[in-house]
């Protein structure tokens, strides 16, 4: 029993973990080119704030995964 | 009695009266004395403290000037002792090359000559089936005699290997060791130079991905191409004159460059200075945000500027124009600063004080070696600058990388653009073959037999056949035969920048995080000055709307 639990809280965190190191990698690329193109034109800050928060939603499915997880144990 | 007493009391009344007046005006004028007093003694103080303020922000002002100017002449020492540097570094470099090239050369001239021989005259058989003459040293000359049909033409001097030519001795082949170690020389010169000095491209080589800030850059070089002037704007320029045009573009994105040059230049220089000056400063931008190898790669092909600068340099001087004039058409948007072609437009006075001067530039070693003739045949001086441009161009990139290749395919297709408009101008002039050769810049896609058959037609019409083999035909399958209709080339010369740039913006969508998109802002935001140069001096001269049109790219 002890094992399986081990096993399951390491699927979550890798669940959670990988999914959040995506997320940083894309709003990290996202951030830079938005800031890029409002330093050029102000007017793009708008689209690009949408665009940098779209990622948020890679960590979400790795917290839900996570959770999912967590339940079984 | 009474009487003279009423008239002394009478007398008393009217003195003291006058008494009583008296000290009013008295005290009046002293109030307003002090009063003048006052008010001079403050509009004194108040002078005093706007002439200290005045003294005190113009010593500011002065102490600001003379910071910065003592900054600059630290940048100047500093980037002057880093030339320096670089140019002992280079040498040692160069040194270390040569030596590792003779090597090459005394390994090659004792290989196995027979079997080098046999193999090369297979080639041959497969290249040039037609061959009629053949060449080598004394050394080969029996084995060639005895192992090949085509007749002996004669003895050569070479460490090994053979030169055939077809009958008509328009078509050479040259498989010497000399030329064929020149050939891998040229391509493999980075490899070999990372073999021979480790340390120098030691950290390069660690690096298996390229580094730079893609993202940033590519978003915001985007953002950049939503500014450049629409091509409706070129119609409506057509229609426009000069002033109009000065004013329009006043209004633009050249705003800041046409508001400063304004008082000092007339309005024709007004638009040439203003457009110069502008590609610079958008060109030092980007620059200044690449980092990593994205910037190594942009500044080398930045470098274009550079050989344009010093070709503008070497061709005024010999003309002995003025350095103002000279200065007109420097452009500082390459790897050096306004400040490094000032000065050496203004110290020097001839080609060899102008030679002098570039030490330490990058292409130094280059112009040493054709500087004698440059007062005889400038052209060709010019030809092998620009092809060390692209040699040295080509051996600064590593093609490990995706991004890295993508920038080395497209500089191989602008090397075919060249070559191939090359090749149009001079056979539709009719130039001799020989001279071509010079022309030609080293590093493209078509092929060396391909091109020797290009360089080598006799005329015109037999130069467009040999050119219907090859890819690039298809471009410009359309506008063929506008040559003969219009007995200009400017059609298909346009129609071939064209699809350059068609290709270039392609291939930006297909890699938008690579270096495609900002090289594809680059050529257009260089292809709109140069359009707005064109109108500009194509509406000096008086053309008509339709000459002026089918001069633009758009």
């Amino acid at each position: 029993m002890a094992v399986e639990t081990g096993i399951i809280a390491i699927g979550a965190s890798v669940a959670i973990g990988t999914a959040a190191f995506a997320t940083a990698w894309a709003q990290k690329t996202i951030g830079a080119a938005a800031v890029g193109a409002a330093a050029e034109n102000e007017k793009m800050f708008g689209k690009g704030l949408i665009y940098m928060v779209l990622p948020e939603t890679i960590v979400l499915f790795g917290l839900v995964i996570a959770f999912l997880l967590w339940t079984k144990m | 009695v009474l009487e003279r007493a009423w008239t002394h009391k009478k007398r008393k009344v009217v003195s003291m009266g006058l008494e009583k007046v008296i000290e009013k005006i008295q005290k009046e004028g002293t109030e307003k004395v002090t009063t003048i007093i006052t008010d001079a003694e403050k509009q004194a103080a108040q002078i005093l403290q706007t002439k200290q303020k005045t003294i005190e922000e113009s010593s500011a002002k002065k102490k600001q000037e003379l910071e910065k100017q003592i900054e600059s002449l630290k940048t100047q020492e500093a980037s002057g002792i880093e030339i320096e540097v670089k140019k002992i570094r280079l040498n040692a470099e160069k040194d270390v090359l040569n030596t590792t090239y003779q090597e090459c050369l005394q390994v090659l001239s004792t290989l196995p000559h027979d079997k080098i021989i046999s193999s090369l005259l297979k080639i041959v058989k497969k290249e040039l089936p037609d061959a009629a003459y053949i060449y080598s040293n004394k050394r080969d000359e029996p084995y060639i005699r005895s192992s090949t049909k085509i007749p002996f033409g004669g003895l050569i001097e070479t460490l090994g290997g053979i030169i055939v030519e077809n009958k008509e001795k328009t078509l050479q082949l040259d498989y010497r060791y000399e030329t064929i170690a020149e050939i891998i020389w040229d391509r493999s010169l980075k490899e070999i130079a990372e073999k021979s000095i480790p340390s120098v491209f030691s950290s390069k080589r660690l690096s298996l991905f390229s580094s730079g800030n893609y993202p940033y850059v590519c978003a915001r070089v985007r953002a950049k191409r939503a500014f450049l002037l629409p091509y409706d704007t070129y119609r409506k320029f057509l229609l426009m004159d000069i002033h109009e045009i000065t004013r329009f573009l006043g209004e633009s994105s050249y705003k800041k460059e046409i508001n400063e040059l304004g008082l000092k230049a007339t309005e024709h220089h007004l638009i040439e200075f203003a457009l110069n000056r502008n590609i610079a400063a958008v060109y030092q931008q980007i620059l200044g945000y690449c980092e990593g190898d994205l910037n190594t790669m942009l500044s080398a092909y930045l470098q274009r500027e550079d050989i344009w600068n010093i070709k503008a340099i070497l061709r005024g001087k010999s003309y002995n124009a003025k350095s103002e004039e000279i200065l007109k058409a420097v452009r500082s948007s390459g790897k050096y600063p306004e400040e490094y072609w000032q000065d050496i437009v203004q110290k020097s006075k001839t080609v060899q004080e102008t030679i002098e001067l570039l030490k330490g530039n990058d292409y130094y070693e280059t112009i040493k070696t054709f500087i004698q003739d440059w007062e005889l045949h400038p052209a060709e001086c010019e030809n092998k600058l620009e092809q060390a441009y692209y040699r040295l161009l080509l051996n600064s990139v590593h093609s490990r990388s995706e991004p890295n290749r993508l920038f080395l395919e497209f500089i191989r297709e602008e090397i075919n653009l060249v070559n191939i408009k090359t090749l149009f101008m001079t056979k539709f002039e009719s130039v001799e073959p020989d001279s071509l050769h010079t022309m030609i810049l080293p590093g493209g896609n078509i092929q060396e037999k391909t091109m020797q058959h290009l360089i080598n037609a006799p005329d015109f019409k037999l130069f467009l056949e040999e050119f219907q083999k090859i890819s690039e035909y298809q471009i410009i399958r359309d506008t063929i035969e506008t040559i003969e209709q219009t007995g200009s080339l400017s059609q298909v010369i346009r129609t071939l920048e064209k699809e350059h740039l068609t290709k270039a913006t392609k291939k930006s969508y297909l890699h938008p995080l690579s270096i495609l998109p900002i090289l594809d802002y680059i050529i257009r935001k260089r292809i709109e000055i140069e359009n707005l140069r064109i109108i500009m001096h194509a509406k000096e001269k008086g053309l008509s709307e339709q000459v002026i049109k089918k001069l633009l790219v758009i």
